[in-house]
């Protein structure tokens, strides 16, 4: 029940997002749509896992890092393809996550691809391949996987 | 307000033109798609914020196709990568191959 309310609000505020100035009409059709997208949704949740205000605060959180590491992976990205003499070598390593959600890992794979340096190649089961372009900087390979898996550990476990 | 979104613009139209000297200059798929992905969405992230700025009534929109993209595109990346290197036409400069030894 708590699942359907939230989707219900969370998918009436994209609404009020993409039709800025709400008109009555606008609104009744908005709340009438959001349910029905709710309760399909609902339907074909199979795992039925409860949503926790916790998990919402740590996805905050791990956003504004998230935004963060996106700079510095930027800036360091701009100064490789700028420097004259193009400073790579790239290697391919394996890592393994301790994480045990699905979406845990999706997000992990995402936020690892656009942070400094590194690319998600393949994720199976808990291994992950990485792609890096500077290769010889790296020391420790569990340095890769950056502050997001303790994050995302303590939003979905 | 106005100079503040012309400076994100600027910093956008930056980072969306090293991504094309970075796709250009980097030797094969999977270093370009390290420059692509990361540079491209810098640089669309702060096309949006300055057009968020310049017209603040686009405002929840742009936020919303901003985070339509953060999802996607490293999604995007990595589907080119996973096929690039399993299709394993053509020459990788790479130094250490984990997947190669393990995967398969």
């Amino acid at each position: 029940m708590t699942n359907l309310l939230f989707i219900w609000v969370a998918m009436f505020l994209v609404w009020t997002a993409l039709n800025a100035p709400l008109s009555a009409q606008k609104t009744i059709f908005g709340i009438i749509l959001s349910f029905l997208i709710a309760v399909i949704a609902n339907v074909y949740d199979k795992e039925q896992k409860k949503f926790k205000l916790k998990t919402f605060f740590y996805l905050i959180k791990y956003f504004l890092v998230f935004l963060k590491e996106l700079v510095k992976a930027n800036l360091n990205m701009a100064r490789i393809v700028l420097t004259p003499y193009l400073p790579i070598s790239p290697k391919i390593f394996k890592v393994t996550t301790s994480l045990k959600s699905p979406i845990a890992r999706t997000l992990l794979a995402n936020s690892i691809t656009l942070t400094p340096g590194t690319i998600s190649v393949e994720l199976d089961g808990d291994t992950l391949y990485i792609h890096v372009v500077e290769g010889d900087k790296v020391e420790n390979v569990e340095d890769l996987k950056g502050p997001f898996e303790k994050i995302l550990r303590e939003a979905f476990e | 307000m106005q100079y503040i979104g012309y400076f994100f613009l600027l910093i956008g139209a930056v980072f969306l033109a090293l991504a094309g000297l970075g796709i250009y200059r980097m030797p094969d798929v999977l270093n370009q798609s390290q420059a692509g992905t990361k540079a491209s969405t810098m640089g669309i992230v702060g096309l949006f914020v300055g057009f968020a700025f310049l017209k603040p009534l686009w405002a929840p929109k742009l936020i919303l196709m901003a985070l339509f993209f953060l999802f996607t595109s490293p999604i995007a990346s990595h589907a080119i990568c996973k096929a690039a290197i399993k299709r394993n036409k053509a020459k990788f400069i790479l130094k250490e191959n984990a997947f190669s030894k393990e995967g398969e």
